[in-house]
């Protein structure tokens, strides 16, 4: 049978394609990656834009995360001022209730506790990066303002019951603020209505009739402002450990991806030994072929 | 009775057919390195006996023809497998094109973002999550406003890419179209000469001249080739537009329909639009229209309806929220009425970020619940069933898979095409070798021929001085 007598044409593209595997084989070393483009498998390179995206969600949530993680750190450190705060009125509630002191210990009581409620009132409008942390969703104007005009002095709240959430990426919504009005109360109730009361009732030197029962609403005050701490404690809890999952979960997002795309070098340099193995013997093969006479040059 | 006047009739008919087949080996060789060239060989009949006195006297030989040694059958094969072969290799390539523009598969295993259409969409829901976290910071507003231009310009970018490669693949159209033409006309004009040279018989190199022309003409174009009388060849696209009928060649032209290069046959009485009949007829030309009229649109409505509802979903919780200084959201981002043309046209369509709506209707600058809800829209259905994330990713995959599909094909299809040129090429191609080998025999049957002439010489010589020596010389 006859044979193609063009055949070594055929070999020169053999040797084309050896030497794109080699380059293909080399570009795989030194980028270390395997999957340079989609066609080069399509299923590794969806794949991987999927845990790209989900490793940079979490990356972005990590990140968020910690500016909140400070911002509840700030509210945080503002209820512990209140409850120190707190407490120190409540003992001089007591004391001032206690009957043994003069007019003026009284006076003295409520002038410091006037101090304390002032000081509460600054602690209710903290602030955080220029935004308050007590107004709900009104976060550009101080939440708390105390019309002195009247006596008692009354608390007056602009800010709204909005709660703020934090969303994870696995979905879970984390309360991360406490409107104000619920820490603080607004009008005649709470915190700062029981100080301004209390402030009142020590105010002529004589304990009012009702400064017993106000130094009880104090303490009552003072449990809402604790039961609150905790609902935010919590969140902030509840905040930092999915913000460690979320890190950890990173990781693992990370090996997943390079086990998807990730060129493994031994295997690689194997396929590339082969491929350059490959192209020497097809270039003397064919220069060995090149170099053999045909009949022609055997005649005489 | 044999006389010695026939004895030497048939050796010089051996001399002139051994002359015929060295002259055909001679062009055989010269021809070893002509493309499309078809090795003749010589053929040899034993002229008819004759019989004298019952006894049959052979009358010698003679070469009654240079036979092209082609095979009809390898041609027509050759024809459709490179029609189909050409067609996968031009669509692959040219989908390679659109690949490039979706290719950011992640550079390097730091796992750092290469900035991919997918990308910008998870840039742009990242930046919203931060917003939620921080709704009343202007940076992190910013951030929002920022990462919805990078998406809506990265959008522009990809559209306007692909819209490149359609331009590209138009002028492509064009070039094929180009050099269909000429090859039409040569083979129209080879199959007059063929029809007055060679009606009946093989027209030897007139035919591997033909051949090479239809050959390349099946590079570009998918043909179907039909034999006529006088050894006329007619030639139609593989939807039956007539291109040559035996000595006339009807010319392909082109034409702007839509803002595409579309081809029109020129055949009288059916002038045509062929550009979607030859999308799936062969060769070069429909696998650049299979990807201009098919790949490239589909493509672009993936990413047309991705921007489309990813900016109508944006849009309509914008809308339904408040921004930071409590007036009610408008849209974030502009966007055509309809999917068609999205990404080309989607953009930003505020410039504050304070008019970024991150709060609830109604609600303070420092509410996020808007912002929270626009977060969740990459959790949410909302392109084509899948999230935009998944959509994307589908999208890519079945990208990849095209092209990786196609390339695999190719290399199966380039196999085959190479197997039947080898044995085209083992039939049909000079063998060097084989020539020497001819060359050896044919010198070696004209030196005996001659031989013979020379010793028939001498024997008529002595014939006819009847022995005596000087007489005839």
């Amino acid at each position: 049978m006859r044979i193609d007598p063009n055949f070594v044409q055929g070999l020169v593209g053999a040797v084309d394609q050896a030497q794109a595997n080699e380059q293909t084989y080399t570009n795989e070393i030194s980028t270390g990656v395997s999957v340079n483009s989609l066609s080069d498998n399509p299923v590794a390179a969806a794949q991987d834009y999927l845990l790209r995206s989900e490793i940079s969600v979490n990356d972005s949530f990590v990140q968020s995360a910690s500016t909140m993680e400070s911002q509840m750190q700030v509210t945080d450190t503002a209820l512990a001022g209140v409850v120190t705060q707190l407490n120190s009125a409540i003992s001089l509630a007591t004391e001032g209730n206690n009957g043994t002191l003069n007019a003026s210990d009284v006076q003295s009581i409520s002038t410091q506790l006037s101090g304390i409620l002032d000081e509460v009132v600054s602690l209710a409008n903290s602030s955080y990066q220029g935004q308050y942390l007590f107004g709900g969703s009104q976060t550009q104007t101080p939440p708390f303002s105390l019309n002195t005009g009247t006596t008692p002095a009354t608390v007056n709240y602009t800010g709204d019951s909005d709660v703020l959430y934090s969303t994870t990426p696995s979905g879970q919504q984390i309360q991360v603020n406490l409107p104000g009005n619920q820490v603080f109360g607004s009008g005649t109730t709470g915190v700062i209505a029981a100080l301004s009361q209390m402030v009142s009732d020590f105010s002529t030197g004589v304990p009012s009739s009702t400064s017993v029962e106000d130094a009880a609403n104090l303490t009552t005050a003072l449990q809402t402002v604790s039961q609150q701490r905790v609902v935010l404690d919590n969140g902030l809890n509840r905040l930092q450990s999915n913000s460690t999952y979320t890190q950890s979960e990173t990781t693992q997002l990370q090996v997943a991806q390079n086990a998807e795309i990730q060129a493994d070098p031994s295997t690689v340099a194997t396929e590339l030994s082969q491929a350059e193995t490959q192209n020497t013997s097809l270039l003397d093969m064919i220069a060995s072929l090149d170099a053999q006479p045909t009949l022609f040059s055997m005649l005489h | 009775m044999a006389t010695l006047n026939s004895a030497l009739q048939i050796i010089t008919g051996a001399l002139t057919a051994d002359q015929a087949a060295l002259n055909i080996t001679a062009n055989n060789t010269a021809n070893a390195s002509t493309p499309g060239y078809t090795r003749e060989i010589p053929i040899w009949e034993s002229n008819d006996p004759v019989t004298i006195n019952g006894i049959s006297y052979g009358q010698g030989v003679q070469v009654v023809q240079a036979q092209s040694q082609r095979s009809l059958v390898l041609n027509a094969n050759i024809e459709q497998q490179q029609q189909a072969q050409q067609a996968t290799n031009s669509e692959w390539t040219a989908l390679q094109g659109v690949e490039g523009i979706f290719n950011q598969v992640t550079s390097s295993t730091s796992g750092s973002s290469p900035g991919s259409l997918g990308d910008m969409v998870t840039s742009f829901f990242n930046s919203v999550s931060a917003l939620e976290n921080d709704p009343d910071d202007t940076p992190t507003r910013d951030g929002v406003l920022s990462a919805a231009t990078s998406l809506a310009q990265t959008f522009n970018s990809d559209a306007s890419q692909l819209q490149a490669q359609t331009s590209s693949l138009n002028e492509q159209v064009g070039g094929i179209v180009e050099q269909i033409n000429p090859l039409l006309n040569s083979i129209a004009q080879l199959n007059q000469q063929i029809s007055s040279t060679s009606p009946n018989a093989d027209a030897g190199q007139l035919e591997d001249q033909r051949q090479q022309d239809i050959q390349q003409l099946s590079q570009y174009i998918g043909i179907n080739t039909v034999s006529t009388e006088n050894n006329g060849l007619t030639i139609t696209t593989t939807s039956g537009a007539l291109l040559v009928s035996e000595g006339q060649a009807y010319q392909l032209t082109t034409g702007n329909v839509n803002g595409n290069v579309d081809v029109f046959t020129s055949a009288p009485g059916n002038v045509a639009d062929i550009t979607t009949a030859q999308a799936s007829g062969g060769g070069q030309l429909a696998g650049l229209l299979t990807t201009r009229d098919q790949d490239i649109p589909s493509a672009m409505n993936s990413i047309d309806t991705l921007a489309y509802n990813l900016a109508t979903q944006v849009n309509a919780v914008q809308t339904a929220g408040s921004d930071q200084n409590g007036n009610p959201g408008v849209a974030l981002f502009n966007i055509p009425g309809t999917v068609a043309g999205s990404a080309a046209g989607i953009s930003v369509a505020i410039t504050d970020p304070s008019q970024i709506a991150a709060a609830g209707a109604g609600l303070g600058p420092g509410d996020n619940s808007n912002a929270a809800v626009m977060a969740n829209l990459q959790n949410q259905s909302i392109v084509g069933g899948q999230t935009a994330t998944n959509y994307y990713a589908s999208f890519i995959s079945s990208l990849g898979s095209q092209v990786s599909g196609l390339d695999t094909q190719n290399t199966a299809q380039q196999a085959s095409l190479t197997q039947l040129q080898t044995q085209q090429s083992a039939l049909s191609s000079v063998s060097l070798n084989d020539e020497a080998s001819n060359l050896q025999t044919y010198e070696q049957a004209y030196q005996s021929a001659a031989q013979f002439f020379n010793v028939l010489n001498t024997v008529m010589t002595s014939a006819l001085n009847l022995g005596v020596e000087t007489a005839v010389e």
